[in-house]
């Protein structure tokens, strides 16, 4: 394993190359744009607000979007494990309407809903909630027999059931499709803040690019990068490693 | 009187065909006793304990009866414990211990007293706030003990609960359950393929066949209690089982290298 120090000095030097690259003049600077201008693009883009409305923009859609998959994605993965017909019929065109990239229930949404935030949500959610739900249904089908039989001799039936054994039993599977649909959230709504919907930051990439500011495009970008790997990894990641542990698994 | 099992079989039906794993189960339990299965890997101890936990349906014909009543399903006044991993990970010590007192909806202010009570009852309450993988496996069996006792049940039923430890720590844990037993008095079936420890436990010790497992013999254990397994009439009655049980150990391991 590459120790911290290492790891940033080879961010260094790839920023240095990148530079270096920039000076000797190969393309024109419209079309590769040095390190520190990126740099300056970003600190003009926060300091003048519109970076950070695009962060909140793109933020409130998805915590709404995310959160909705959350909760119909569970949802509907406990009725998919609980209900064997459901699950024969369901089961198989799921996992091929998972394999549909998010971006293409747009034109759909656009058509049920009309040209606005409820198109850019209903994207978000079918990206996401696929994912979810398969997860959970697999967590349930997987909950060591175990620990249903200690739960039904100590008396826990239905909903008391779900709550006390089935969900927790399944979370180590659910975490693990919250990061499967995170990932396809938010790649689906940048995609489709960039067709049409107004302010965010995908919105944000596009205006850079009506510009002709490649700057403003890759300033962008890193800001998307960067909040994609903060959830990814710090929000979600560490969820996992925590729940994992506790429920005596080894991390992946 | 107060379990009774009638013609007990039970069959299961698996992708190679049917398996018989009991056949015509007949024995009664009074209230209070400690009554020992053994018998070899295989033959059915599980599934008698699984069928008297309402976990497993037997065979039609078969009867469970308690106090008169047919057993129809789980209840909480037959609590199963296993050989391990049975505790919800996701809870500490002392949920894990409330789980069963929630799930009968107890009166929320006495929860947690009762809890804490059977906490002591195996000398765990410093550890209530533990998770379940920071305990040793000895440790999460007493935790298993108390969440199992805690919802006062009519029953206990072990199924090999202290096979997985190591010598000492079943020897301490052996005395720990005589002494629980001679206070709150319930019954308990426990499952073991450990003669000794069957005879260190049981005020009877009843020996099943290999596969499909009958009742091959019962022997009644009138050493005087507590028991400890390095005692010398003890081990003086476990050889004299010994005899019965190898003829039955010797079948499964015959037949176990006659199928290929
Ligand atoms: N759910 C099941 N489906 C099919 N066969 C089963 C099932 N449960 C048990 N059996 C079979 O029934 C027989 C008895 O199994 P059981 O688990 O009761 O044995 P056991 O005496 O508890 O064994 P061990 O000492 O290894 O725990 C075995 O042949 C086993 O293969
Ligand atoms: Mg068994």
């Amino acid at each position: 394993m590459i120790r911290h120090v290492e790891r940033l000095a080879l961010y260094a030097a790839l920023l240095g190359l990148w530079e270096l690259l920039f000076r000797l003049e190969l393309w024109p600077e419209y079309l590769f744009p040095s390190p520190l201008g990126v740099l300056e693009s970003l600190l003009t883009g926060f300091a003048n607000k519109t970076f950070l409305v695009g962060i909140l923009v793109s933020m409130k859609r998805i915590l709404l979007g995310y959160g909705l998959s959350l909760v119909f994605g569970v949802a509907f993965g406990l009725m998919l494990a609980s209900m064997k017909l459901l699950d024969e019929f369901l089961g198989a065109p799921l996992l091929g309407l998972r394999t549909l990239p998010s971006i293409c229930w747009l034109p759909l949404g656009l058509l049920w809903f009309g040209l606005n935030e409820r198109a850019i949500l209903f994207v978000v959610v079918m990206g996401a909630a696929f994912s979810i739900s398969l997860a959970t249904a697999d967590g349930v089908r997987n909950i060591s027999p175990i620990y249903l039989k200690a739960a039904s001799t100590m008396g826990a039936r239905g909903i008391r059931k779900y709550i006390g054994v089935i969900l927790p039993g399944a979370l180590p599977s659910i975490v693990t499709g919250m990061k499967l649909g995170w990932s396809f959230a938010w790649r689906s709504l940048m995609a489709g803040e960039m067709l049409f919907v107004s302010l965010g930051l995908g919105h944000l990439l596009m205006m850079g690019r009506e510009l002709n500011d490649i700057r403003q495009v890759i300033a962008v970008m890193v800001v998307i990068v960067a909040i994609g790997v903060v959830v990814d990894r710090l929000v979600l990641g560490t969820l996992e490693e925590r729940i994992r542990e506790r429920w005596g698994l080894e991390n992946p | 009187m107060e379990l009774v099992l009638r013609n007990v079989s039970k069959t299961f039906r698996t992708a190679n065909g049917p398996i018989k794993a009991l056949e015509d189960i007949d024995f009664q339990v009074d209230t209070g006793e400690f009554v020992c299965f053994i018998g070899p890997s295989g033959c059915g101890k599980s599934t008698v304990l699984n069928i008297i936990a309402g976990l497993e349906k037997p065979d039609p014909h078969s009867t469970v009866s308690i106090d008169g009543s047919p057993v129809e399903g789980p209840g909480p006044d037959r609590i199963l414990i296993f050989q391990q991993d049975a505790l919800f990970p996701w809870l500490n010590v002392i949920n894990n211990v409330e789980f069963g007192l929630k799930m009968k909806k107890f009166p929320n202010e006495k929860v947690r007293p009762l809890a804490e009570e059977f906490l002591r009852m195996v000398h765990l309450s410093r550890f209530r706030n533990s998770y379940i993988h920071e305990l040793s496996g000895g440790m999460r069996q007493r935790v298993a003990l108390a969440r199992a006792l805690v919802v006062n049940p009519k029953m206990l039923l072990m199924d090999e609960p202290f096979s997985s430890l190591d010598a000492q720590t079943r020897e301490r844990l052996l005395m720990l359950l005589q002494t629980i037993w001679s206070i709150i008095g319930k019954t308990i079936i426990f499952v073991t393929h450990n003669i000794r420890e069957a005879v260190c436990l049981g005020d009877r010790v009843i020996v099943l066949t290999a596969s499909p497992g009958r009742i091959k013999r019962e022997f009644r254990i009138d050493l005087p209690r507590p028991r400890r397994l390095g005692d010398g009439r003890l081990v003086e009655t476990s050889n004299l089982i010994m005899g019965d049980l190898k003829e039955e150990i010797d079948k499964v391991v015959r037949e176990e290298m006659g199928d290929d």
